[in-house]
């Protein structure tokens, strides 16, 4: 008896083992899931046949057997339906799977239940509708009344797109659960679907100037770039422009159309148009997922690490010769610019190399720093080292972020040369335009680096506040004493260093800059990269302009960020 | 006076409070259906209620009417079978209401002269028709006195006569089956030639025969019940005695003929279970049943490398995302309806069940899934859970001694059911390859729904013939 029943344990926990082990298995490996459950079924069986009493011989014996393979039969079907209903219901409802063809098949509801649902509106700071949505034909159509005053194209990169073929990009994507009210107003969903009525999503409000935007992505025209503004003291994004953009109304579909065949056409070709090879990838948001060399903006980097490091970097010890050789062997760092020294005096200090921008000093400042103090200060920033960095940049998540890093190959900067050309910033360095906009706000903030923010309030279509954001510190990146001294040496820049430029656009404003022309082919056209805050003694702006393959940073950059700046105080 | 009394005491009262309790599901459900997908405006008042309910609740109220018959005829038939049934195809009634408008505009068939019409107009109306038919044929098998009117003309009681001529089941069975491989026809480009042609209505033989066989075989195995011969040798082998070996052979070779000659895998299953299970309860020794399924194994598997419909369905089954847009696409669609439902389903009327294509025939049972729920799934599980146990307590309360072949009846139309259940609803959620068959009692569909009722209405004689 005791044998019979330590057998019955030891079935009964193999087919527990069995259903448990294989009942989570994903949808993918669902043939591991049905050997599982097939295989526990004859367990299942002794069990239940070694706890019942011994059946009588005969027909009512044979009946009962018959019997406990019906319910064996059931349980195997009750416990599949477990699996598909609720443990792997979530994952299958929006499985897509890749036929061999090469096709693809979804779940149609979930595009059902998108139609149904009228997406709350987008509005800027000023509380301008740029996105919203309207009911046609009972269905729910997405609208941009942005375009009636400005380019549509020129916030593609923000409110994204929403697509029922397609799926969704930028805030639709991003904020897809409150937009559909999924997430925030659960009661009144749960009303909804007790006495009817059109689901409608919840509102978010940026911290986005629509007018600023329109008129920073004017002066950036159809160059490739981007153009950044923030407010160093919270983080606010107050502009970010992607070019180019694209259109969303292409991308929207309208169920008042007449011939629905045609629309969905429209809306393919258009797809087709915006994602072909000459198109420049409009679907890309520069800003945050455009990593390039930052050129000799990321001087500003080093700066910052001579200063925090003083005993190392030895900031007012410097020269600026025309050619210096860190490495045995490698080829020496040479200026762009002949003759620089005339312009930085020898022995120079920080503030006139800051201002002149030479090469071969931020070589050997870097140099000095040794690898380790250039992969502190810049871990400051989050310029991450590629051993411990993420995919994404989780500082700023509303919208997809990559993660800026200091050099790419491990151990790349034990290279005394690889080490020097990260000092003046081409190396291995690969930066977001909205990581060096957070540097320039960081210096403008007194050190304190903030988390940037572009999602100020989500709010119900009555009113209530769902979520709201506010300021946040990420970290204090250097002293107040080096912010300010920063400051100074960015002030010089654009007094009478490379960036001089810029203050032409601001008359009578103190501006602080620092320009950059990075190499990113060899001979091909350098980007243009230009970072400012102004004004300077209590700076509002924090502005970063970049410009793929435009040339050089101290004209065509300082050109764009100072009609930037001059939009950011004529739009005050 | 004593005579009221004594009807009063007759009074079938458990059957009537559950009938009762399945027609307020019942009209509440339709209710629902009905407001839920537009068909019918809602009139909160009286009268605009029962201008809804009245047609369609005419078969749960024949149910009754069979319920108060019975109280008169044979109070002590079995009392939950009835309600059990009066849910499953009030189930059936509510989910052909609802699925209609969504067939229609989602199916359009074409005519020879080229006008379009909705393939599947009027579903909901002739299953209400089917399950009424049902209804009488099942108050027919109870209340027409077939023994007073067999004993005077053949001196037999039913089921005496069902046993004595128990050949003659055969030949028609058979006649049935070759009548099929003939004349069958294929009306809805299924691939599966099971359909007779009536001009009037399409008729499903395989639904009959699965009757005719079970009484047959309760009939044979009876009489060689007592058959303890040392069997059969075939070299080193002991096979079983010849009366069982033969039918063991004889059902395989029907079952492979099925599949070979019709492709219908379903009823091969369907047939060649039930016929397992009845050897099984028969004989009490397993390992029968294990040469039996072996040899269906064997025989399958030649099969699946010659018969181009098995490997699919076979392939279907393992990997149903690799053709989705193809072969795949119903299972795919349907594995979809089910993780849409969740606990609660997504509530009658609002999922979109209808793209799961044989919804209302084949995939009714991820309709129940989507819109109700695993709460839904698994409440129809446990009906049919209760009708096949009750079936089985059928089975054993009758003396066998006596009426073996009665028992053995009970036992072979409860597994019709059983077997039936467990492949349809097996297939629909990927536990087994997918065979078309129906879901007893909820599919659409006249043959099927009126064999049922048959199959029940047995069931029920039986059970009133044990406590006369």
């Amino acid at each position: 008896m005791t044998a019979r029943s330590a057998l019955r344990t030891l079935c009964l926990a193999g087919a527990a083992g069995l259903i448990l082990y294989g009942i989570v298995q994903p949808v993918a490996s669902e043939v591991r899931w049905l050997v599982c459950l097939w295989a526990s079924a004859p367990l299942l069986g002794l069990a239940a046949w070694l706890s019942a009493p011994p059946a009588p011989r005969g027909l009512s014996g044979s009946v009962a057997n018959l019997g406990l393979v019906v319910i064996i039969g059931f349980v195997l079907l009750s416990l599949q339906l477990l699996r598909q209903q609720v443990i792997r219901a979530e994952e299958t409802y929006y499985y897509v799977a890749l036929g061999t063809d090469g096709s693809t098949t979804s779940n149609v509801r979930p595009v059902l239940d998108s139609q149904r649902v009228l997406r709350g509106r987008i509005v800027d700071r000023d509380g301008q509708v740029l996105v919203d949505s309207q009911e046609v034909a009972g269905f729910a159509q997405r609208t941009y009344p942005l375009a009636e005053r400005y380019d549509p194209r020129t916030f593609s990169n923000i409110v994204g797109f929403f697509s029922t073929r397609y799926g969704s990009g930028g805030l639709e994507s991003s904020y897809a659960e409150y937009l559909t009210g999924a997430r925030g107003n659960e009661w009144q969903r749960l009303r909804e679907r007790f006495v009817g009525g059109t689901p409608r999503g919840n509102d978010l409000t940026l911290t986005l100037d629509a007018e600023l935007q329109a008129r920073a992505a004017a002066a950036l025209g159809a160059r490739p770039g981007s153009v950044v503004v923030l407010d160093p003291r919270s983080g606010a994004v107050l502009a970010m422009v992607s070019s180019p953009g694209f259109d969303p109304r292409g991308l929207s579909f309208n169920p008042g159309a007449a011939d629905w065949e045609a629309e969905n056409l429209r809306i393919s070709q258009y797809w087709e148009q915006i994602t072909s090879d000459g198109a420049g990838q409009p679907l890309l948001n520069r800003p945050t997922q455009g990593v390039y060399p930052p050129g000799s903006t990321y001087k500003t980097v080093t700066a910052i690490g001579v200063l925090e490091f003083p005993d190392l970097g030895q900031p007012d010890t410097i020269t600026c010769p025309q050619t210096y050789t860190p490495q045995e062997g490698a080829p020496p760092v040479v200026n762009s610019v002949d003759g620089l020294v005339s312009l930085t005096g020898d022995p120079s200090d920080l503030e006139r190399v800051f201002a002149f921008s030479c090469n071969t000093a931020f070589a050997q400042y870097a140099v000095r720093l040794t690898s380790e103090g250039m992969s502190t200060i810049a871990r400051r920033f989050d310029i991450l080292p590629p051993q411990r960095a993420p995919a994404a940049y989780a500082e700023f998540a509303d919208l997809p972020t990559t993660q800026s890093l200091l050099y790419v190959d491990p151990g790349f900067l034990n290279l005394p040369r690889a080490l020097a050309d990260t000092g003046y910033g081409q190396g291995q360095l690969l930066v977001t335009p909205l990581q060096m906009a957070m540097v320039a706000a960081a210096v403008a903030n007194d050190g304190v680096m903030m988390r940037p923010y572009l999602v100020q309030r989500i709010t119900r279509p009555d009113g209530g506040i769902i979520r709201e954001t506010g300021p946040r510190s990420i970290r204090q990146t250097m002293s107040r004493g080096t912010a300010a001294t920063m400051r100074g040496h960015m002030a010089a820049v654009a007094r009478y260093g490379f960036g001089k430029l810029v203050s032409d656009f601001v008359p009578g404003i103190a501006v602080g800059a620092k320009s950059g022309t990075a190499e990113h082919v060899p001979g091909a056209t350098p980007h243009a990269w230009f970072i400012a805050v102004a004004p300077l003694d209590a700076p509002r702006y924090a502005v970063v302009v970049m410009v793929e393959s435009g040339g050089e940073g101290s004209s065509v950059g300082a050109e764009l960020a100072g009609q930037v700046l001059a939009a950011a105080f004529a739009t005050e | 006076m004593a005579t009221f009394f004594n009807r009063l005491r007759q009074f079938r009262g458990v059957e009537f409070q559950l009938l009762f309790t399945v027609l307020l599901f019942f009209a509440a459900g339709y209710l629902l259906v009905v407001v839920a997908t537009r068909q019918r405006e809602f009139v909160a008042t009286v009268p605009g209620v029962l201008s809804i309910l009245w047609p369609s609740t005419l078969p749960l109220l024949l149910f009754l009417g069979v319920s108060f018959g019975l109280s008169a005829n044979s109070p002590g038939a079995d009392q939950v079978l009835l309600p059990l049934v009066a849910l499953l195809a009030g189930l059936s009634l509510m989910l052909t209401a609802r699925l209609e408008p969504s067939l229609n505009t989602l199916y359009k068939c074409t005519a020879d002269d080229g006008t379009i019409f909705s393939c599947y107009e009027g579903v909901a109306a002739r299953q209400s028709l089917w399950v009424t038919l049902g209804v009488i044929g099942l108050a027919a098998m109870l209340f027409v006195p077939w023994d007073r009117l067999l004993i005077r003309t053949l001196r037999l009681s039913l089921f005496d006569f069902l046993d004595h001529y128990r050949y003659v089941w055969l030949a028609i069975g058979l006649a049935l089956i070759f009548a099929t491989f003939l004349f069958g026809v294929d009306p809805n480009g299924s691939g599966v030639k099971v359909w007779f042609n009536f001009g009037l209505f399409l008729f499903q033989p395989s639904e009959l025969l699965k009757i005719i066989l079970v009484i047959f075989m309760a009939s044979y195995l009876n009489e060689h019940r007592e058959v303890v011969a040392a069997g059969y040798r075939l070299g080193p082998l002991t096979l079983p005695p010849l009366p069982y070996l033969v039918p063991i052979a004889g059902m395989w070779g029907l079952a492979m003929a099925t599949i070979v000659f019709q492709r219908d895998l379903g009823a091969a299953l369907l047939l060649f279970g039930v016929f397992l299970a009845m050897l099984y309860t028969a004989t009490g020794r397993g390992w029968y049943v294990l040469v039996g399924m072996a040899a269906f194994g064997v025989g399958a598997y030649v099969l699946y490398q010659f018969l181009p419909v098995v490997a699919l369905r076979v392939q279907v089954w393992l990997d149903p995302w690799a053709t989705a847009q193809g072969t795949g696409y119903q299972i795919v669609q349907a594995v979809y309806a089910l993780a849409a439902g969740r606990i609660f389903g997504e509530g009658l009327g609002l999922g979109v069940p209808a793209i799961v294509p044989a919804i209302h025939t084949d995939f009714i049972f991820t309709a129940i899934g989507e819109e109700m729920g695993l709460a839904g799934t698994l409440a129809v599980l446990i009906a049919y859970v209760l009708l096949i146990f009750r079936g089985f307590h059928i089975a054993l309360s009758v003396p066998g001694r006596f009426r073996g072949f009665e028992q053995l009846l009970a036992v072979g139309l409860t597994t019709i059911i059983a077997v039936q259940t467990l492949i349809i609803i097996g297939g629909n959620l990927r536990l087994i390859p997918l065979t078309g068959i129906t879901l007893p009692f909820v599919s659409y569909g006249g043959s099927s729904v009126l064999i049922n009722f048959v199959i029940v209405g047995l069931l029920m004689r039986i059970s009133a013939g044990v406590r006369h």
